[in-house]
């Protein structure tokens, strides 16, 4: 999405230079987390819900520093907490925010049925424009992450924008605004890749974890919002990230081969009528006695 | 040598009248001191005051995360839920299991959970020791002899 | 002129008829993005997926309706075996050599069972895909599953749809006047259900 007239320049009171300056916003965006450096702090849950506008809501004790089970409509992304123990007993304390993944083959945009209620940007951003929703929830089906969430009184579905206002503003994502820490990272796909690998490859190669990666995941072709993990091999540990997820295969084939055949039947079948019409014609009672 | 000020709380616990498990406080991210408990940001993250007790400890004395439970010291009790974590291990002290659990400070009388009846409106410090170190009267907050149960 | 269809058997029909129209349209509509005009056309997008499963419940209603009226008339028998066996005579216009039908012929049972199994299914799935919201993510793996039995039994059904709306609007002349009116003529009895004109009039 091109952003030209109303990339920020200069920016009052503001420490530091402009962000993303001269940075061109029609290459593809991406957003890194990078785990490791994560402390769980939640100040990206707060900065996302203070720029979209929702309300601070009321939550309960459930044995864990998590806010709440789930994302919901009006909570956008979730710091994810699980501690694990591995066989030697040596504890792991692990923090993932979750949100939507921005797949560059997005599921849910597969599986919507309504014209234009989500659309992909050239940047690679995932927005749904809920004035075209339907509230039929296809999009949840299609999601391997159990992203979207449905407003049951709006019956609209709701997901991270990844900021696309701030972002065609020429400004950093909300919760990239706020992290303390500086684990999320804002920049070009390229670049965060890039960043991502480093970060993985000085972790592998001077501490630990050995098994350290970047978490972007082909099978649905790379996704905009890319992990640093401790260990890329259970991802499953960082409160249940798939480990290769993909479009389901039954939406893969609803959207795909199904669609073909049934059109196919469809619009065969109303010229096999016609064609049989032309060549026997009616049943006369009279030709027929 | 120990600097004392005279109060009605000058009572200290032993192992021996039962106080066995060592209690220490802290801070979460989530809150600030006692005025947090009145944001409703803050109250969101989180909702209310718990114990952290080992996951040892918690099968021990039959406690699964979200109990209720009481701790007491020689001073005062406090009641909340539990938090069973692996996050606080076991010690061995002179070759004896020593357990240890945290309480965050930041509950107490008025708030938002507070004032809606969702809390047993006990206060972390009223278990602390009143005991200062001799040289700058630092309050003795972060080690002391408490027991713990199912309330 | 012949009494066929009495006035109760006509609504069921028209009501079971129109409720599968609208779900028709609208499914269609949800099916292509060449087709979504049709939602819009109907009242907007949200507004066709909030009467879909209403409309398709009156279908399932009106069609339980019409098994309690016609379910004797549609069972299938030896002389349906036969009537599939000669099915192309009658396919390609040469009934001398089909033999003599009931009320209904087995093409038209099979289009009957076909709608009535069909619309269990459009049902049983249906219900999942009305409220998804309720499954929770440890069955998530349903939805997909149900989504595939929901397209795949209308695509059956919408199959069978245009072979019964060709036979009786073009290929069987007097059978939507039947549907309309309640009555055919000896000459269409005679011709296209023998045994059931034997039955009505004797001769």
């Amino acid at each position: 999405m091109s952003n030209g007239p109303l990339q920020i320049k200069a920016i009052s009171g503001h420490a530091g230079p402009v962000p993303g300056l001269d940075t061109s916003r029609d290459y593809s965006v991406a957003k890194l987390i990078d785990v490791t450096t994560c402390i769980g702090c939640k100040a990206c849950e707060v900065a996302c819900l203070e720029w979209n506008g929702y309300p601070f809501r009321e939550t309960i004790f459930d044995n864990t520093y998590q806010t709440m089970p789930d994302t919901a409509w009006n909570y956008y992304n979730l710091i994810r907490f699980n501690e694990h123990v591995d066989e030697a007993g040596n504890l792991s304390w692990l923090m993932r925010k979750d949100g939507c993944m921005h797949c560059a083959d997005p599921g849910c945009l597969r599986a919507c049925p309504s014209d234009g209620a989500i659309v992909q940007y050239a940047n690679g951003i995932v927005d749904f424009n809920q004035e075209h929703c339907i509230g039929c929830q296809y999009c949840v089906t299609g999601c391997p992450f159990n992203i979207p969430k449905f407003n049951s009184e709006t019956k609209k579905v709701h997901k991270c924008t990844l900021c696309s206002d701030r972002v065609g503003a020429g400004l950093e994502p909300a919760c990239i605004k706020a992290c303390p820490t500086g684990c999320l990272h804002f920049g070009t796909k390229d670049d965060m890749k890039e960043l991502g690998e480093k970060r993985a490859a000085q972790l592998r190669e001077h501490t630990s974890h050995t098994h350290a990666g970047v978490y972007d995941p082909p099978g649905v072709s790379g996704t905009h919002v890319m992990y640093v993990l401790h260990d890329i091999d259970h991802p499953e540990r960082y409160g249940g990230l798939p480990k290769n997820p993909t479009i389901p295969l039954l939406v893969r084939i609803w959207k795909g081969p199904l669609k073909w055949i049934g059109n196919v039947a469809m619009v065969g079948g109303v010229l096999g009528v016609a064609v049989h019409y032309l060549r026997f014609g009616p049943k006369r009672a009279e030709d027929h006695k | 040598m120990a600097s004392r000020f005279g109060t009605p709380m000058d009572k200290y616990g032993t192992p021996a009248d039962g106080f066995t498990i060592v209690c220490t406080t802290y801070r979460l991210t989530e809150h600030y001191h006692y005025w947090t408990k009145n944001n409703p940001m803050n109250v969101q993250l989180v909702p209310e005051p718990f114990v952290e007790i080992p996951v040892q400890l918690a099968a021990e004395l039959g406690i699964k995360g979200g109990d209720k439970v009481k701790v007491t010291s020689a001073r005062a009790s406090y009641h909340a839920k539990a938090m069973v974590t692996h996050r606080i291990k076991p010690m061995t002290i002179d070759g004896k299991r020593v357990y240890q659990i945290g309480i965050p400070i930041h509950y107490g009388y008025r708030g938002i959970q507070e004032d809606a009846g969702r809390t047993a409106r006990s206060l972390t410090n009223s278990l602390t020791p009143t005991v200062v170190d001799p040289n700058a009267h630092t309050p003795e907050f972060k080690g002391f002899l408490v027991k713990l149960e199912k309330a | 002129m012949i009494e066929r269809y009495q006035f109760h058997e006509r609504i069921c029909h028209w009501l079971t008829g129109f409720a599968y129209l609208y779900c028709l349209a609208t499914g269609l509509a949800f099916y292509s993005p060449y087709l979504f005009w049709l939602a819009i056309m109907l009242g907007g997008g949200p507004t066709s997926r909030f009467w879909h499963p209403l409309l398709g419940l009156v279908f399932v209603a009106a069609q339980m309706w019409m098994h309690h009226i016609w379910r004797g008339d549609v069972n299938v028998g030896a002389a349906d075996k036969e009537w599939l066996d000669k099915a192309r005579y009658y396919a390609t216009n040469q009934d001398d050599k089909v033999p003599p039908q009931g009320k209904y012929n087995a093409g038209q049972k099979l289009f009957y069972w076909a709608m009535y199994y069909g619309a269990f299914l459009l049902l049983f799935s249906g219900i999942f895909m009305w409220f998804p919201e309720y499954i929770s993510f440890d069955w998530r793996g349903v939805r997909p599953v149900v989504v595939f039995i929901h397209e795949c039994a209308a695509l059956v059904t919408i199959g069978a749809f245009i072979i019964h709306v060709y036979m009786g609007v073009f290929m069987v002349p007097g059978s939507v006047a039947a549907m309309v009116h309640g009555f055919v003529s000896k000459d269409w009895a005679r011709a296209h259900h023998r045994l059931w004109f034997h039955q009505k009039t004797g001769e």
